[in-house]
């Protein structure tokens, strides 16, 4: 049994079906996590290693302010790799080195008044659970406080975008309203 | 007795119609009786599978059904407890009649060996030896192929003319580097490319060759098992798959593998932790290696020791080595492995289909030995792309627009990353049985009770032109569908 913030993922299922448990993570966002911590699609909760698990807490936490992800090197068709004599520390001080001498490079790039272009990440602005729940709770408190047409909607618990209302309009009824949540 | 009742029935008077009523009954009665005196042995009733302290209760039930039977028409007789067990535990499972087990009604089909498969054996079926370290039971087969085994009482193939030119060119690679018989196997679909490729794969075992048989290379690339990026590769590990093929090869090939050693030192779970190191001097067996990294269940030091196997296997002229792909064309497209920035990673990012590659395309060579793959011309989800069906001279079935874009890198590996070396040899299958070839299998399926009406000639010759001769065609929508309950 794994718990990640909270949440109880169950042994037995796909992980990438489990973090949909997260509020706000649906199929496609949590294909996206899986594909960052390196879990295949079969992976279970329970064959999860216990770096990913902490990783993806630790993630989860706080997606806004998580470390950008290195850009490894990919072997192109004639790559030779090194002897296994060669430490892994030193191919590691390497690729540091070269990541170090990108950065700079984009840092002089930015200087001359062309930035390069950066890789926007969609996983940077998630929001999950209490977060996320805050998040539209403001978003309906601001309609409401601007006096707009949307806000007062919510107030009577009514459909907002021009919905009939003399039948159906059930949904509005139980959700629409200042605090949701 | 009862032809005074009709002639009573048949009177036809009124005052009669009471009493052939009653008549009738009583005839009803009456054979009743009679149908029941006739099967009056008694079987001593076994009390099969029941638990020991229900035993008086069993009694008594069939006391019950005992006494019932005198008043009632079914005659009921138990079935003896040797014929069926209930699954009661796990201890006693269920047990099928013999009829019913597998290998029961075995077809006497001759040996697939490599003295049969000549010219004058073309039409000839032949069953594969069912021994436990068979490269099919180790490494499996393709899924269409598994199908069919497993309605088959006895798994056989058909020795063709293809089978006979395969089986020559695999005696000639035998001597020569792969470099020189890297061949792909075509053909439209179900015209027997997977099981020449799995006939190639059995000459070459029985021969004493090594075998590497990957039946579907599909499930390296659908992000079914784990990968890990690995900075001295530069490639995505496949940690998981990598120790399956490890131990799927020593399986098959320990006796070869453990007569060969290592050529130079090599350091078990090179980048993990150093505790569990475990140092092989120059002069190890192989199969010790293997067998080393077999019981690492960690599957740490699986991509290390297949690299390390791979390397020896390249250098030593002891053996012939085979390595046989089915799939082939799906390390031709986009894997559902995603990296972290959600792309799909390319087939040749990935450690296996990588190595696959690298000797299909001469960058990698056995010093004797061959490649040889098989097109799945009937997946839809990969199928075969472009870069293949230019390089191999495939046609297309639909004019191709000249916007189209092909891989660079594809296109390298398909025509062969070693300039001399060249690209991938074309060997197209038959796209039809000939009419002994079909004659063969049919036999064997009707030895095997698979035509339930006609087995005439007649029958034969419709669905041999209903499938147009086309093998698998002929098999599942010709013969195995000539079942019609009447």
């Amino acid at each position: 049994m794994v718990h990640v913030l909270g949440k109880k993922l169950p042994d037995n299922h796909l992980a990438r079906f489990a973090l949909t448990q997260f509020y706000g993570v649906g199929p496609k966002t949590a294909h996206r996590l899986c594909a960052r911590f390196q879990i295949h699609d079969k992976c279970k909760v329970k064959d999860l290693t216990p770096f990913q698990i902490t990783s993806l807490a630790s993630f989860l936490s706080s997606p806004a302010t998580a470390p950008p992800i290195p850009r490894y090197p990919l072997a192109p068709p004639k790559f030779l790799s090194p002897a296994p004599t060669v430490p892994l520390s030193e191919l590691q001080a390497k690729f540091r080195e070269s990541q170090e001498a990108l950065v700079k490079e984009k840092a002089a790039l930015a200087e001359q008044g062309t930035p390069a272009k950066e890789w926007n990440d969609p996983l940077k602005s998630l929001r999950i659970e209490s977060e996320l729940r805050n998040q539209i709770r403001e978003n309906i408190a601001h309609q409401r406080m601007i006096g707009s047409y949307v806000g007062r909607r919510h107030a009577m618990h009514l459909p907002v975008r021009g919905q009939n209302t003399q039948t159906n309009a059930k949904t509005a009824k139980k959700l629409n309203r200042l605090d949701r949540f | 007795m009862s032809s005074s009742i009709l002639s009573a029935a048949t009177s036809g008077a009124a005052s009669c119609s009471q009493r052939s009523l009653v008549a009738s009954r009583l005839l009803v009665h009456q054979t009743r009786g009679a149908a029941q005196k006739a099967p009056a042995v008694k079987v001593a009733q076994s009390i099969g599978g029941v638990k020991k302290g229900q035993k008086d209760k069993w009694e008594r039930k069939i006391g019950r059904e005992y006494t019932h039977r005198q008043h009632d028409i079914p005659v009921f007789t138990r079935m003896s407890e040797d014929k069926l067990k209930l699954p009661k535990t796990d201890k006693s499972p269920a047990v099928l009649p013999e009829q019913f087990q597998p290998m029961s009604t075995s077809l006497n089909l001759p040996l697939f060996e490599p003295k049969a498969i000549t010219r004058k054996n073309v039409g000839t079926a032949a069953g594969f030896d069912l021994t436990p370290t068979n490269p099919a039971k180790v490494f499996g087969l393709p899924k269409k192929m598994f199908l069919e085994f497993r309605i088959l009482s006895t798994p056989c193939s058909v020795i063709r003319d293809v089978t006979v030119e395969t089986k020559n060119k695999l005696e000639k690679a035998k001597d020569s580097s792969s470099k020189d018989s890297r061949i792909v196997l075509t053909g439209r679909a179900g015209c027997g490319k997977s099981f020449l490729l799995h006939q190639a794969v059995q000459y070459a075992k029985s021969e004493g060759w090594i075998v590497l048989y990957i039946p579907r290379a599909k499930t390296l690339i659908n992000s079914t098992t784990t990968y890990t990026y690995d900075l001295r590769t530069q490639t995505y590990l496949q940690p998981q798959a990598s120790y399956r093929i490890v131990e799927k090869l020593l399986t098959v090939n320990s006796d070869a593998l453990s007569t060969l050693t290592l050529s130079a030192p090599f350091t078990l779970g090179g980048d993990q932790d150093k505790s569990k190191l475990q140092v092989f001097k120059e002069g190890t067996k192989l199969s010790e290696v293997a067998q080393a990294c077999v019981k690492d269940k960690s599957y740490q030091s699986a991509c290390g020791t297949l690299e390390v196997l791979m390397r020896e296997l390249e250098g030593q002229t002891k053996f012939p080595v085979l390595m046989a792909i089915d799939d082939f064309q799906s390390l031709f497209h986009d894997t559902a492995y995603r990296d972290p920035f959600f792309r799909p990673i390319k087939s040749h990012h990935l450690s296996l289909p990588r190595l696959i590659l690298e000797y299909a395309s001469g960058k990698r060579n056995f010093a004797k030995g061959a490649f040889l793959s098989a097109l799945t011309a009937s997946d839809t989800q990969y199928a075969i792309p472009l870069e293949l069906q230019d390089t191999l001279e495939l046609g297309h079935r639909h004019p191709v627009s000249p916007y189209v874009q092909r891989s660079e890198t594809l296109l390298q590996y398909a025509s062969g990353l070693d300039a001399k070396a060249g690209g991938l040899q074309n060997l197209k299958v038959p796209e039809k049985f000939s009419v002994e070839e079909a004659q063969a299998l049919f036999e064997v399926w009707k030895d095997d009770l698979a035509l339930t009406n006609s087995r005439h000639d007649e029958t034969f010759m419709a669905k041999y032109v209903e499938s147009d001769g086309n093998p698998r065609d002929f098999v599942w929508k010709g013969v195995l569908a000539s079942y019609a309950p009447s």
